[in-house]
């Protein structure tokens, strides 16, 4: 039998799928349930693509960091004070922090072309930036405790862990988006 | 084979119980040899098929952790030392199968053994009071006189190795390897006599050039993984030098050996010195293979660092200061081995080093040692250096 057969890669990703498109759907559940906010600030319907995608991206490649790491013994499956697993969380940090800033003065460009206002825009801008750092910093510790998971029990990081941390990623991206503008924009 | 369960155990661990059990398993040889003991012969046997399994399951790790190609490329390096570490107790398995077989041992092996630097000895626990209720934890023999127990025989079980909360009980048997001196203290300690092994046999050039090849391979394999641990091109390229001095040695034990059958009444024991050499000659060649991976110039894995500080007994690098109660001191005079348990493998002194210093060495401010020893003992060396 061949490593990767059909029948394994289904019977394999076949149960994570279903959990991702439970997770997702609920992402976009809660968007539906915001049409009002959506409809009086379009808007965020721009913004969800950028904070998802960044933000799956930044964690997923972090997850495939972790997993080769635990392999090796240089990250232990355990929380507390360890120099390589606060070396990666770290740079995961500063990564994400460094594309955000980019990402929120792009939609800052595009508020104030759009007539939206100085002081409005700068709000925008932070607002943005506030919900993909609450949602980066969540969906990194769940990046975290998943490839502990998928190294205890000796699961292929590349089929769990990435699949379900992006779909924690979707939740995330868009709840705390959905929050911040609606604190900030106030709609 | 039976088939074998996933357990979450990471390379380093691996590595570190696989260096902790190639060491052991090749003290605990030798001592099989020296007391003829088939009970010390199967417990070889043990640890060797228990190293089988660590090697698998470090293939295993190496396989799954490796995600890119220049990852790939420093693992390999981890799987060549875990090899080298596989072989050298398959080795031993070799030296225990005379034993179990039943082989008659020549008795200058004995000699051989007992005259190398480094002892074997069975202690006997016969008094109270200086060893008996404490755990090896407490007792630090390794860091105050050199001297590391392998097994323990207790009625008629045994414990090997003994871990840092086993407790020595009255009659208890030790095997201990480490400097004569150290193991004196350790008799005394117990309430017995040492016995010195008298030499009668007439084959000084095979016991000088067996004993000498103990020793060496076992500096050897000690400097192949200084080398690893503090990634030096130089001694590994002297561990290659001294692979080459080492097959020298082989061929003149052989040529020896055939030339002592000649007058060998019961040539059967002789072969079992041919054997002996065999085995020490593949030691040698797994501690070249060490040292091979440092000399390929592949940036080596980070994971060693971390288990080489992390074994039973390790190898370290102190820098010797100013102020340092070593300065000005030759190694006979510090006797560190019997002191503190460090063995100075290597002085690095400005750009050139100095391999397996003798006692007449003189120690200079600004000197690296490359030293190895327990925990507590390359602890304590530190600190002196320090000053």
């Amino acid at each position: 039998m061949a490593v990767y057969g059909l029948r394994r890669i289904l019977w394999e990703s076949y149960p994570v799928l279903v959990l991702c498109v439970v997770i997702s759907l609920s992402a976009g559940l809660i968007l539906d349930s915001q049409m009002g906010s959506i409809k009086a600030f379009p808007l965020i319907l721009v913004m969800v693509p950028p904070i998802n995608g960044i933000n799956n991206n930044v964690c997923s490649i972090l997850g495939a960091r972790l997993a080769s790491a635990l392999h090796m013994g240089t990250v232990e499956p355990k929380l507390g004070k360890q120099k390589v697993l606060r070396k990666n969380t770290r740079a995961t940090w500063l990564m994400s922090i460094g594309v955000f800033w980019f990402t929120s003065a792009i939609f800052f460009g595009m508020a104030l072309i759009t007539g939206m206002g100085l002081a409005r825009s700068i709000m925008l801008m932070f607002a943005f930036f506030a919900a993909s750092m609450v949602a980066i910093a969540v969906t990194m510790w769940c990046t975290v405790g998943l490839a502990f998971l998928s190294y205890i029990r000796g699961l292929d990081p590349d089929n769990v862990v990435i699949p379900i941390v992006t779909s924690i990623g979707d939740v995330m991206g868009v709840t705390c988006l959905i929050i911040a503008i609606k604190i900030v924009m106030g709609v | 084979m039976e088939k074998i369960v996933y357990k979450p155990r990471s390379a380093r661990e691996i590595l570190i119980e696989m260096k902790n059990t190639s060491d052991l398993v090749v003290e605990l040889a030798y001592a099989s040899l020296l007391f003829e003991s088939k009970e010390i012969a199967e417990r070889v046997h043990e640890l060797e098929q228990r190293m089988d399994d660590l090697m698998y399951h470090i293939r295993i790790m190496a396989a799954v952790a490796a995600r890119n190609v220049n990852e790939a490329r420093k693992i390999t390096g981890i799987l060549q030392v875990a090899g080298a570490a596989e072989a050298i107790s398959n080795a031993t398995g070799d030296i225990a199968d005379l034993i179990l077989r039943g082989i008659k041992i020549h008795p200058v092996i004995h000699e051989a053994i007992s005259s190398a630097d480094e002892k074997i000895a069975a202690v006997k626990v016969c008094k109270g009071y200086m060893l008996t209720g404490k755990n090896f934890h407490e007792l630090r023999l390794p860091s105050t006189i050199g001297v590391f127990t392998l097994a323990i025989k207790r009625g008629k079980s045994w414990i090997v190795p003994p871990t840092k909360d086993t407790e020595v009980l009255l009659g208890d048997l030790l095997i201990v390897r480490g400097p004569g001196d150290g193991i004196d203290i350790l008799c005394k300690m117990a309430g017995v006599h040492r016995k010195a092994g008298l030499l009668k046999t007439n084959l000084p050039i095979i016991r000088y050039a067996l004993s000498h090849m103990r020793d060496m391979s076992s500096v050897m394999v000690d400097m192949a993984y200084s080398s690893i641990f503090i990634g030096s091109r130089e001694i590994a390229k002297e561990v290659r030098k001294l692979e080459e001095e080492f097959d020298k040695l082989n061929y003149k034990i052989w040529l020896e050996t055939l030339k002592a059958a000649k007058k060998e009444r019961d040539v059967a024991r002789l072969s079992s010195v041919l054997q002996l050499a065999k085995c020490m000659e593949k030691i040698s060649d797994a501690a070249d293979s060490i040292a091979d991976v440092v000399l390929r110039k592949v940036e080596l894995h980070p994971v060693f660092a971390r288990a080489l500080s992390e074994t039973d007994e390790q190898v370290i690098r102190v820098d010797v200061s100013k102020h340092s109660q070593l300065v000005g001191k030759t190694l006979g005079d510090l006797n560190l081995w019997i002191t503190v348990g460090a063995y100075i493998l290597v002085i690095k002194r400005e750009e050139h080093h100095i391999f397996d210093p003798g006692r007449d060495m003189k120690v200079l401010a600004g000197d690296s040692l490359i030293a190895r020893g327990s925990y507590y003992g390359v602890q304590k060396l530190k600190k002196m250096a320090a000053g």
